[in-house]
């Protein structure tokens, strides 16, 4: 029952037709998607992979919003190359994305893999890249051990991973235990891979920053987990000063609606490095948040207050008519990405040259704050930007949203980096 | 005399029994309730309970299993001992759709050795032996067996890594019989320990999953380092698998409790609160009481002009109590003072008739008497002496007049009068011993104000009052000086005033002024005022004396005003200063 169960979508994959309708598409994409210029004119295929159904189903429409707005701005630019992308649902599943990757460069000759949301599902497509010597562009999933452990040279990330996000974190926490002496601290963070590395990569960042403390505890729920009420009774009943959670999205939003009916916030802060500042957690917060937030996000509408970020965020509104998630930006930063390296190539069947030309590539980007640029480090293939992080205050600018970020405390990007000590531990001496 | 038990101290005794009685029904219910409850909740329900959180683990492992055995049995799967290469892509499918299950890590082969060979990445995969193998192993981890299903573990979490098991089949290879392989599906621990939630006994009861090899895990997957107090060994869902639990009533009831203690604390505080406030109501009461006792015992020998202390808002039972007594005090003293007055009176009466009958006759002789030999006494010096004469019979014939006047009052017949009238009258008659000591007498007010009174009786008052205050501004100034009369309405009485700027009476004797008999002049007889009062009293009206020695003396009268003033009234406007 199982097999058939599981082959039957999977057969209907096979036979499904490769080209989707538009115009279908255009509203509230939930399968495959064709956008830019059709295959005949197109310089690139790009073939990217999102959630489209189920809890994270918002950032995947949000990434398919931010190809619109990056080829939208493309077309505006006569010397840009023309690109194909092609969009399909994940379904956060490693054997569908996996599947759908050696059928993207199978079938449709895809030229770069892009997307994910889940770092399990940006693993295990990484490794299709990586074999089939594919170049993939990673605008979502934040494992650091997308870039490093499991780096290799077909590899790009073109948002901060788990370790600039925690990086930040862990001198925001060094910062706050000189205000207020937090000694115990506890981790909560969804059962996968994007989890297990964010939590390792904020104790690896507090022990390289000295700072000393107790783990209360690190609780492992399952990703997209709808009741969270063990795992708030166990932070009740040995309750940590700062408990700092890699839960996002959806989950994040359903943690907060439980939490904060148990005093919860009362006894403890809550920080969320990675993605607890995205736009969908903000609006979830109301007006009146629980106490005691620390958020960030790989990408902040009112951070940096740029001439370039209001651009984007503007010109998303006004396609989507919502503002926009953080994987709308990485989405938008793939696609400008890839525009770059094969403006400057030429021809993206020459992989290597392909790869020379991203390792180093600078690149504006809306979260580049004033007289900064971001980059893709050559060493690593992670795109090195600034982390923001900040509390919630009272906005009505972007509604419906009831709060947004603010008081910030900005780490750049340079400080953030990891040493080449750190990367050559965490690859156990293997080199890019 | 102090009783030995108060009235106060026997409230007081009788609060404290009730709140001590109130407090302990309400303990003796609330232990039942308490009972009640545990045994709802913790007893007749917990077997149920148990009974379906084991039923729920041993469907989420049978599950496990199935799936297991889905992957066992396939004819393909051997391949993935020794020819993964050929695996086929459906296949390949097939294990990392089932590797994709949200409870699962992945899936692992492991060959005759019972070494690792290949593992399938699922959607929760991460770190070893996904990528890398460093630091994982099967070794040192509990095994138990249930026909061909072997489940290793739980691997504890550890290092920041969250626990796993591993349910594992033996897999056959393809062309080697006698060798033999294994699948096994790597499991959270934590999707095994959330079965054992007990949503119901949430706080009641807390379950536990003992696994082979000692360790207690919570339902969310992390060890318990010490055993918990109370623990009871539970079912068994697979072998060596137990759920244990943990009674935890207490927990639940702990707000019941704490309001017990609560309610017990309160009782105290309100027990010593009702003896404090009881004993200082006592000590006040007391104080207040023996005020009134010794009021009473002053009263009691003779001193009734004793006043308790009446605060003016207060007005509690004490208070009344002090009011009444002092109000029967001074009816009292009013009572004793009329019956003297009316004792003194029918003597004074009696005598004034013996006198007037064996006075007034004799007076009328002599008096006729000497008014025949003045008329023929030719000597000029002995006629004046005869004037002299009569003249102190007319002042004696008046003495008797005024005490029989006083002494037998003739009732008053009233009638509708002006009050000019009187006013005209008794200036009058007063004029000319007032032009004798060079005394003005002045009137003013509203002229036409109507008494309802004897129109004679308050001219003789008039006149009383009037010689009096002459013959005040005479004894200061022996000439000179001032007499005002005025008249003006005060509600349903005229209120005259006759003021003088005289001498004044020191204010020791100004109680005593109208007793008969009391006079301050070497020529009075005391009973001018005295009359004068006995007059206005019996005409419905009062009279007040205010006087400052030196300064002068008020008089006072208040008379019955006409009713016929309010038809008049219109016809009159205010005049001061009226000469009449």
């Amino acid at each position: 029952m199982t097999f058939w169960r599981y082959l039957t979508p999977i057969l209907w994959l096979a036979i499904s037709p490769l080209a989707a309708d538009e115009s279908a598409a255009a509203a509230e994409p939930v399968g495959r998607v064709e956008l830019g210029a059709p295959a005949a004119e197109a310089d690139v295929t790009v073939a990217c992979m999102y959630p489209m159904t189920g809890r994270p189903a918002s950032y995947g429409r949000d990434s398919i919003a931010g190809i619109r707005v990056a080829l939208a701005e493309l077309a505006q630019q006569p010397d840009a190359p023309r690109l194909r992308v092609i969009v399909d649902d994940s379904r956060s599943k490693a054997s569908f994305a996996v599947r759908m990757a050696e059928d993207f460069i199978a079938v449709d000759q895809a030229d770069i893999l892009c997307g994910m949301v889940s770092s399990g599902v940006g693993l295990a497509v990484s490794r299709v890249a990586r074999k089939r010597r594919v170049i993939m562009i990673g605008t979502d999933h934040a494992s650091s051990r997308s870039v490093l452990e499991e780096g290799h040279r077909y590899y790009f990330r073109v948002s901060s991973d788990t370790w600039y996000s925690h990086a930040a974190g862990a001198r925001y926490l060094k910062e706050l235990q000189a205000k207020t002496g937090w000694q115990k601290l506890a981790f909560l963070g969804p059962d996968y891979e994007y989890g297990r590395v964010a939590w390792r990569d904020l104790r690896q960042a507090l022990g390289m920053l000295g700072v000393e403390y107790q783990v209360a505890g690190d609780y492992w729920p399952k990703l997209y987990e709808p009741d969270y009420t063990l795992y708030i009774q166990s932070l009740l009943e040995s309750p940590p000063d700062i408990l700092v959670t890699a839960l996002w999205g959806g989950d994040f939003n359903a943690f907060i609606e439980q939490a904060r009916t148990t005093n919860l916030f009362q006894q403890m802060a809550v920080a969320n490095f990675d993605t607890g500042g995205n736009y969908d957690t903000l609006v979830a917060l109301g007006e009146d948040p629980p106490p005691g937030l620390i958020l960030s996000a790989r990408h902040h509408l009112n951070w940096p207050d740029t001439e370039r970020n209001r651009r984007f965020v503007q010109a998303f509104y006004e396609l989507s008519g919502r503002y926009p998630s953080y994987s709308a930006q990485g989405a938008y930063a793939g696609m400008l990405v890839i525009a770059k390296a094969v403006a400057m190539v030429g021809d993206v069947s020459d992989t290597d040259a392909m790869i020379a030309a991203l390792e180093g590539l600078h690149i504006e980007l809306p979260k580049d704050p004033e007289g900064f640029t971001s980059y893709l480090d050559a060493d690593t293939h992670q795109i090195v930007q600034a982390q923001a992080i900040g509390r919630p205050v009272a906005s009505d600018r972007y509604p419906p949203a009831r709060v947004m970020l603010g008081g910030w405390v900005v780490y750049e990007a340079e400080l953030l980096k990891p040493s080449p000590e750190l990367v050559q531990r965490r690859r156990g001496g293997r080199a890019n | 005399m102090k009783s030995k038990l108060s009235l106060v101290g026997r409230y007081t005794l009788l609060s404290l029994v009730l709140i001590i009685g109130s407090v302990t029904a309400l303990s003796i219910l609330h232990m039942r309730v308490a009972e009640s409850i545990t045994e709802r909740l913790a007893g007749q329900h917990l077997e149920a309970q148990m009974a379906a959180t084991a039923n729920r683990l041993s469907a989420f492992l049978d599950n496990r299993i199935y799936q297991l055995e889905t992957l066992s049995r396939h004819p393909a799967m051997p391949l993935y001992l020794a020819y993964t290469e050929a695996v086929p892509d459906g296949v390949q499918e097939l294990v990392r759709v089932e590797a994709d299950s949200p409870d699962l890590y992945g899936i692992l082969f492991f060959d005759a050795t019972d070494s690792l060979i290949q593992v399938v990445a699922g959607q929760a995969a991460s770190g070893p032996p996904y990528w890398g193998t460093e630091n994982w192993s099967l070794a040192d981890l509990p095994r138990v067996q249930k026909n061909n299903t072997e489940i290793i573990g739980p691997a504890l979490p550890r290092a920041g890594q969250p626990g796993w098991l591993l349910i594992r089949q033996p897999l056959g290879y393809l062309f080697d019989e006698s060798a033999e392989g294994a699948v096994g599906l790597h499991v959270r621990l934590a999707s095994l320990t959330e079965q054992i939630r007990t949503e119901n006994l949430a706080g009641v009861v807390r379950p536990y999953l003992r696994a082979p090899g000692g360790a207690l895990l919570d339902p969310t997957g992390t060890a318990v380092p010490r055993q918990p107090a109370g623990l009871v060994r539970g079912p068994e869902v697979f072998p060596g698998w137990h759920i244990d639990y943990v009674i935890t009533a207490a927990d639940i009831l702990s707000p019941l409790r704490n309001a017990q203690l609560g309610m017990y604390g309160l009782a105290c505080l309100m027990a010593l609160g009702t003896v404090l406030l009881f004993w200082a109501l006592a000590r006040s009461l007391r104080r207040r009481i023996d005020r009134l006792v010794q009021g009473a015992e002053a009263f009691s020998s003779g001193d009734l002009h004793f006043q308790l202390d009446v605060p003016g808002p207060r007005k509690d039972e004490i208070d009344q109590v002090a009011y009444a007594f002092n109000a029967m005090a001074q009816r009292l003293r009013e009572m004793i003072q009329r019956t003297i007055q009316v004792e003194k009176m029918a003597v004074l009466g009696e005598f004034a008739t013996g006198v007037a009958h064996e006075v007034r006759n004799p007076l009328a002789t002599i008096k006729l008497t000497v008014q025949a030999l003045e008329r023929r006494e030719a000597d000029m010096r002995r006629r004046g002496l005869l004037q002299d004469v009569e003249g102190e019979i007319d002042r004696l014939n008046r003495v008797v007049g005024d005490l029989l006047d006083y002494g037998r009052p003739v009732a008053a017949e009233p009638e509708h009068f002006e009050v000019r009238r009187a006013f005209r009258q008794a200036v009058a008659m007063t004029s000319s011993r007032a032009r004798e000591l060079g005394i003005t007498v002045t009137a003013s007010g509203d002229s036409r104000l109507l008494l309802y009174a004897n129109p004679d009786q308050v001219s003789q008052c008039l006149v009383n009052l009037l010689s009096n205050a002459i013959e005040a501004c005479g004894g200061v100034r022996g000439a000179g000086g001032s007499v005002r009369l005025r008249a003006h309405r005060e509600g349903a009485r005229i209120r005259v005033d006759v003021t003088d700027d005289g001498i004044g009476v020191a204010p020791d004797v100004l109680p005593r002024v109208t007793e008969p008999f009391f006079t301050t002049r070497a020529k009075g007889t005391g009973l001018g005022l005295s009359i004068t009062r006995q007059l206005v009293q019996l005409n419905g009206g009062e009279m007040n004396i205010e006087s400052e020695p030196g300064e002068g003396t008020t008089v006072t009268l208040l008379l019955p005003a006409s009713d016929h003033v309010n038809n008049l009234q219109k016809h009159y406007h205010a005049d001061t200063n009226t000469d009449y």
